[in-house]
């Protein structure tokens, strides 16, 4: 009985079909689609507008609006795109024409980037180009931006080099509804009878290094060192500058080349389980004579998986550019010579907190982050911003 | 109020950097990345904190190693 048994088992394992192979299956890339959405808010406040030659109101207010879509075409190429339009609405600019509530006194930035990025078969290098274009009512920017980065097979070292260029036209007439075309660079309105530069194009190309690397399993640093080129017209034509005892105003002058070399390094570990501290310092240096230290933390805490908070500080010290003099100071023997607080000796420091809320779940909402930051000048220039940003997936 | 960084402050920077990388290097297996994995561990800006580098790009004279480096706009 039991031979028969087994008899009939083998009989009966040669003739069952076992799972077919489907021969229609075939292998398909998932595509996705990432938004991101940025609003922001910024007030500003002080009183060396350069404009005014380092006197007067340096109000302004800037709504940022900026969109960011990531699409995944399959798992190896990325297209990405960005717009975002500013709307700035500036007392100080005001004061280029002397006319309260002209057109001087509001403006709009417009630009937009559409970039195309690259994962190589072993998925450990990326390549990226992304030319630009920005637009406001005194300029006309071209860009484009390359990248590369590699990671090793464990992934506890990565690498990257980004490079930009940038040629910037900064005459005026563009969004004019009267000239629609670049006229001519923007003077302060009782300069206009001289020609104050013969050139209106500044180039810029820097080229940034990015080194990381994972010290232990909570704590990681990276080191970003950088240099940049800048030619042309570094001046700002329409920036007033009074020499000591002058009662009539010239154009401030820079030179027409820079070189800058930022450092940068940044330690990020966890405290505890979590709490993140990330402490960056930067040192800078040019040949405007500006050197600057800065020193940021962020201490991102995770309330519940969802929810973080993120409160941070921000100091930054630098020693003035030699050009730099205040109103009615320099003497005329003076070749170079600006008046912007931008370019002076100053400590500043920032300090504010946000909040950001995660899905942990594969839906169409990802992330929603509201971020305040309060930053005051020692020169008495300060600033308030509120910024928000949505990131949504689709397929 | 000026800040001056001098040199014990460089000394004291890179002394604690490299102590913090002589005392603590491990080899991190892919599967011990839980904490390196965070999106609280990624290097450079967050969004937000993007914007504010931009508006601080331009109103500082310093710029770059993380931050817009300049260019595109028609500020100095």
């Amino acid at each position: 009985m039991r031979s028969w048994l087994i008899l009939l088992l083998l009989v009966v394992s040669f003739i069952a079909k076992g799972q077919q192979q489907d021969s229609t299956f075939t292998k398909k890339a998932v595509k996705s689609t990432q938004y991101e959405f940025l609003f922001s808010y910024y007030q500003q406040g002080g009183n060396h507008s350069a404009i005014t030659g380092g006197t007067g109101t340096e109000e302004l207010k800037v709504f940022i609006n900026k969109l960011n879509v990531t699409h995944a075409i399959d798992s190896f190429n990325t297209i990405l795109i960005e717009a975002g339009v500013d709307m700035i609405s500036s007392a100080s600019t005001d004061k280029i024409d002397f006319r309260l509530s002209s057109a001087s006194a509001e403006d709009n930035r417009f630009w937009i980037a559409a970039g195309y990025q690259r994962g190589s078969k072993d998925k450990r290098q990326l390549f990226g180009l992304r030319p630009s274009l920005s637009m406001e009512s005194d300029y006309f920017s071209w860009g484009l931006n390359g990248w590369w980065t590699k990671r090793n097979d464990l992934n506890n070292w990565r690498y990257g080099v980004n490079m930009q260029v940038f040629a910037d036209d900064l005459r005026w007439g563009r969004l004019n509804a009267e000239y629609k075309r670049p006229v001519t660079v923007v003077y302060p309105v009782e300069l206009r009878d001289s020609v104050w530069f013969d050139i209106y194009m500044r180039y810029t190309a820097n080229i940034d290094f990015d080194i990381q690397h994972d010290i232990n399993r909570r704590m990681s640093i990276g080191f970003f060192p950088g240099i940049i080129f800048q030619s042309g017209l570094l001046s700002t034509p329409f920036h007033r500058f009074y020499f000591a005892g002058a009662t009539k105003a010239v154009v401030e002058n820079l030179p027409q080349q820079r070189v800058k070399i930022p450092l940068g390094i940044q330690l990020n570990t966890f405290i505890g389980a979590r709490m993140v501290l990330q402490l960056y310092y930067r040192y800078y240096w040019d040949n405007y004579g500006i050197n600057g230290h800065t020193i940021n933390l962020e201490t991102p805490i995770k309330i519940i998986p969802q929810l973080t908070i993120v409160p941070f500080a921000r100091l930054y010290s630098q020693k003035g550019a030699k050009y730099f003099f205040p109103n009615k100071t320099a003497n005329t023997t003076e070749a170079y010579f600006t008046s912007d607080y931008d370019l002076s000796r100053f400590t500043s420091f920032k300090y504010g907190a946000g909040i950001r809320f995660s899905s942990v779940r594969e839906t169409f909402f990802r992330q929603i982050s509201l971020r305040y930051a309060h930053y005051s000048r020692s020169d008495g220039l300060y600033f308030n911003q509120l910024s928000s940003y949505f990131n949504m997936i689709g397929k | 109020m000026h800040i001056r960084f001098n040199k014990s402050i460089y000394f004291s920077v890179i002394t604690l950097v490299l102590g913090v990388f002589a005392m603590s290097c491990q080899t991190v297996k892919p599967y011990q990345r839980s904490y390196l994995n965070d999106s609280a561990m990624k290097m450079g800006l967050t969004k937000g904190a993007g914007i504010e580098s931009y508006a601080q790009m331009i109103r500082e004279g310093a710029s770059g190693a993380g931050g817009k480096n300049g260019g595109g706009c028609g500020c100095n």
